[in-house]
């Protein structure tokens, strides 16, 4: 099993050591069996925690099973005969609006099954509110919450499921990079305004860049270009403690290693960012993209990115129907140059303070001063 | 109707009962809200599949241990001897060899030779031919992360001529990058770990022994004794706006400290040597005969400078003196006392100044701000009669 | 005549005294309230209740100037015609007048001082943690004395003296705004903040630790 190490110091002849420990195998032996037995019986323990999961995933499996089924256009119902009218309704609603957007992509929701059921709340039936739960082919229940027994509330809740199902179909990769739920809206000015905020504001050297206009920095920004160690690449000494400092707090703050960074030692900085997994780039802007490029796209936009194959930039160009750069490039204006109009003075602002100069006014005169 | 004092007196006393009733009656349950039903039962099942994996990984170590027991070849340094897996990958076994040939020399004529074992291994046990039953249970744990590196230290036993053993495991999987369990190899100041102390001053007197095995070794895992430890001022913790209503003295402290910590910062000797002798509540220091392995998730009595203590004994004292504790018949507090001067918890107080400054308890004024508050209390009634004695009528 | 002059003093500061009684009751109990949510481990426990430090503080500040105010507001308004035409010694009857005024402040001191003993003895400390309902109350006499000595001075001087210091502050606030204005990043706010409330500061009393509960 062991090789000679290449090695050495002083003397490289290796030494033939055999080494016959005389631990008292017999307390090895012992040491060793009781450990085996404790890992048999915390075995067991695991297997009747794992059985009293998978058992009260049956329970509820068999418990949606007894209710109704419906369907809704692309919604397969499991739903409480009692309020199986609001369930249908809301069903038709969020389907509605699904469709607009991902159009025939919506057939994928077939495989899941959207339960909505009576709430209970200590044993007791609440009329107010309504389980909702998105079960797969084998009953299991993947995802579940709860809502106001209203169309409104139980349709924005199915189509939150919805969108959470149909985002995961446009691939791994595509999830992994966007750490969220696909949009289902347009940016707004005062979105662009938070997100200028946020580019502006980044840590990272690739900020500046792109709201100076360079491209790559932009790709950089949104994670559609990378770089071997962002840490090092994107960060100059000061930021990188700076980032120790203020973001590595709770994270391996009683180490000498951040002492030491602190102190001014680069290396320990880039050793405490690198173990941490520290990722300087700001996650929420990915999803401003999305919306650029599906607001460029227009019609069909979410079905032609679920449905495309490929990677992140890929996906972009076929949503929007331009190439990615092309919406990388429309984005950066965007983040440059839509403003909102400044709210600095309104005329509730002027309204409210003439009141006040009015009411310390009159407050003075009333001093006994005057009077 | 006049607010005579006794009404005055009954209104307070009303109005306080009413506020009283009022804040408690509107106060929330002290009872932790029962989790939803599956979340409790996949944290129970979470928490077993927990247990189940650190106790493969042990019967790994101990494996591990048995197939070393009658190690042979190997490198001789001046340490002891260096046995490397022969599968490692080019660029791990250059790291190996940084690592070693950094390691200090501490190897005395009284002490214990160290041998260190890189090992290749991916932290699970084979299924054991001890029974199905064990290799069933060791399939159903976790397995290793990629790239990851443990360490584990196999301690001389009692009363025989065994070296201390450094077990270094290496999961060679991942993409090979010097981050990681990696980088921390070769940013740790020293591989030895307890070792180290074996090495430079040989085997504890048998009561010192029995005291690290069940607490000591816990108080160091840092071997580096002649770096001091860095002191931790409050700036590097505080944010750039500090509110003087929310920071203190002593915050930095308070940050790493448990409360036991922060009572013998405090001044208070005996909770130190409670933290210091007492056994700890997560368990002994030492398991299956004298193995360490260290577990960050270990809750310490006395914070992160739990483990830097015993470094810094031996900066402190000097290594004539901790070898005169160290080899000492006596019991840990009255050997400590012999060879400092000190008791080990007044000594630990005094360290815990040294690293974090002054710490006090409960509500109370610097004596600094007392002073200007006295002085302005005097200064403000000064200028009241002054003002009132040159005031006049017009 | 330190009689007369408490007894009449008593009459302006019982109804402001009596608010902060009950504030100073409500604190302690409050702070509690806030840090029994059974997540909290010690360290948060601790941390919710230095929280509170800023109502020990405003409080001891707003009790130190309402009495000074009622000390001398009568006076103000007759001009102090009829206090100068006692037969008293003027630094001493502005003695009397501080001292009476210093003895109202003893109200607002109970009140924490019962609300703190009621915290202690409600017994929904964590274990390992202790309250220190004296040490507590000590601290907040000390600092509504503070602020009395302070708002006495002011409030003893003339107009103009008030006036003076109200235009200070006013100066300081004006220079933050204008530091701004010019694209000059200096906290002013800040530093003089600083100065004052971290010890020896001149207000520094107000500022450190007001944890009721504690290691």
């Amino acid at each position: 099993m062991f090789r000679r190490s290449t090695m050495s110091r002083g003397a490289r002849a290796a030494l033939s050591v055999s080494l016959s420990v005389a631990l008292g195998g017999a307390a090895q032996a012992q040491n060793r069996a009781a450990l085996e037995q404790h890992i048999v019986s915390l075995a067991k323990q695991y297997v009747s925690a794992d059985s009293a999961v998978r058992a009260y995933d049956d329970s509820i499996a068999r418990l949606n099973s007894a209710l109704d089924t419906a369907t809704a256009g692309a919604f397969r119902l499991t739903t409480s005969r009692r309020i199986a009218p609001l369930a249908r309704a809301a069903a038709d609603k969020a389907d509605r609006g699904l469709r607009d957007l991902f159009g025939a992509s919506t057939t994928r929701l077939s495989s899941y099954r959207f339960v909505i059921r009576d709430s209970r709340n200590r044993g007791k039936l609440d009329t107010s509110r309504v389980e909702i739960a998105l079960s797969d082919s084998t009953g299991r229940e993947v995802l579940s919450g709860a809502a106001n027994a209203e169309v409104e509330a139980v349709s924005r809740y199915l189509s939150s499921l919805a969108l959470n199902r149909l985002t995961r179909t446009a691939g791994p990769d595509f999830n992994a990079w966007l750490q969220a739920q696909l949009p289902m809206d347009t940016m707004t000015a005062a979105e662009w305004s938070k997100a200028r905020l946020v580019v502006v504001s980044t840590w990272a050297s690739v900020g500046k860049g792109c709201y100076d206009g360079r491209a790559h920095d932009c790709g950089a920004l949104v994670a559609l270009e990378s770089t071997n160690d962002p840490v090092m690449d994107w960060f100059d000494p000061r930021m990188r403690r700076e980032a120790v400092r203020q973001h590595l707090r709770a994270f391996d703050n009683r180490s000498e290693t951040r002492s030491e960074c602190l102190g001014g030692d680069d290396a320990s900085c880039a050793t405490m960012l690198h173990r941490a997994g520290f990722n300087p780039l700001p996650i929420p802007l990915r999803g401003s993209l999305v919306r650029q490029a599906l607001a460029l796209g227009g019609t069909g936009a979410y079905e032609r990115l679920v449905e495309a194959n490929g990677d992140v930039p890929t996906r972009l160009a076929a949503a929007a129907r331009v190439p990615a750069d092309s919406v990388v490039r429309a984005w950066q204006s965007n983040i440059r140059f839509t403003r909102v109009p400044s709210d600095a003075m309104r005329s509730s602002i002027a309204a409210a303070s003439l009141g006040w100069i009015v009411l310390c006014v009159g407050l003075s005169l009333r001093s006994s001063r005057w009077r | 109707m006049a607010l005579t004092f006794p009404r005055w007196l009954s209104a307070a006393v009303i109005g306080c009962a009413l506020l009283l009733v009022a804040v408690w009656r509107g106060g929330v349950s002290t009872e932790r809200p029962p989790l939803p039903r599956r979340d409790d039962l996949a944290r129970r099942a979470g928490s077993a599949h927990n247990q189940i994996t650190a106790a493969v990984d042990r019967l790994r170590v101990l494996e591990l241990r048995d197939s070393l027991a009658a190690r042979h070849g190997g490198t001789a340094t001046s340490n002891g001897t260096v046995y490397v897996d022969r599968h490692f990958s080019s660029e791990l076994r250059t790291l190996f060899d940084a690592v070693v040939q950094r390691e200090p020399q501490t190897l005395s004529p009284a002490g214990v030779p160290m041998d260190v074992a890189f090992v290749l291994d991916s932290g699970r046990a084979a299924p054991s031919a001890a029974g199905a039953a064990v290799a069933q249970a060791v399939t159903l744990s976790g397995r290793a992360s990629p790239g990851r590196v443990a360490r584990a230290y196999l301690l001389p036993a009692l009363g025989s001529d065994d070296r201390c053993l450094a077990l270094v495991r290496v999961d060679q999987r991942g993409n090979g990058g010097m981050y990681g369990g990696r980088y921390d190899l070769v940013r740790a100041p020293s591989l030895a770990g307890p070792c180290a102390y074996y090495q430079a001053f040989g085997r504890p007197g048998p009561a010192i022994d029995r005291w690290l095995r069940e607490r000591g070794w816990m108080l160091g895992q840092r071997t580096a004794w002649r770096r001091a430890l860095a002191a931790r001022a409050d700036a590097a913790y505080w944010p750039a706006y500090r509110s003087p209503f929310y920071f203190f003295d002593g915050w930095a402290a308070r940050q790493d400290l448990t409360p036991a910590g922060i009572r013998c910062h405090a001044g208070d000797i005996a909770a130190c040597e409670r933290a210091l002798f007492d056994p700890a509540k997560s368990g002994p220091a030492t398991w299956g005969d004298g193995i360490i392995t260290f577990d960050p998730r270990r809750t310490t009595e006395l914070g992160m400078v739990e483990r830097q203590l015993r470094s810094e004994m031996v900066r402190t004292l000097g290594p004539d003196r901790f070898a005169q504790f160290w080899h000492s018949t006596e019991s840990p507090a009255a050997a400590f006392k012999t060879a400092a001067g000190v008791s080990m918890g007044e000594w630990t107080h005094d360290l815990l100044v040294r690293t974090y400054g002054e710490q006090h308890l409960g509500p109370g004024i610097e004596t600094a701000s007392m002073g200007m508050g006295a002085l302005v209390l005097a200064i403000g009634l000064g200028v009241g009669l002054a003002a009132a004695r040159r005031r006049t009528i017009g | 005549m330190f009689g007369a002059i408490t007894a009449i003093q008593w009459k302006w500061s019982r109804g402001p005294a009596l608010l902060a009684t009950l504030i100073g009751f409500l604190i302690p109990v409050l702070s509690l309230q806030s840090a029994r949510r059974a997540l909290l481990t010690a360290d948060e426990f601790v941390y919710i209740m230095q929280q509170f430090s800023i109502g020990y503080s405003m409080l001891a500040a707003g009790a130190g100037l309402v009495v000074a105010l009622a000390a001398w507001a009568h006076d103000h308004r007759g001009r102090h015609v009829y206090a100068l035409s006692l037969p008293v010694a003027r630094w001493r009857y502005a003695l009397m007048r501080f001292g009476a005024g210093a003895l109202f402040l003893l109200a607002p001191t109970a009140g924490v001082l019962a609300g703190s003993l009621v915290v202690a003895a409600m017994g929904a400390v964590p274990s390992g943690l202790h309250v220190y309902p004296v040490a507590l109350t000590l601290r907040f006499a000390f600092a509504s004395g503070v602020a009395y000595a302070i708002f006495f001075a002011i409030s003893a001087s003339t107009a103009k003296t008030a006036g003076v210091i109200l235009g200070i502050i006013g100066a300081f606030l004006l220079a933050q705004t204008t530091l701004a204005m010019l694209a000059v990043r200096y906290d002013l706010l800040s530093s003089v903040s600083t100065l004052i409330f971290s010890p020896p500061g001149i207000l520094s009393v107000f500022a450190g630790r007001w944890m009721l509960i504690d290691v």
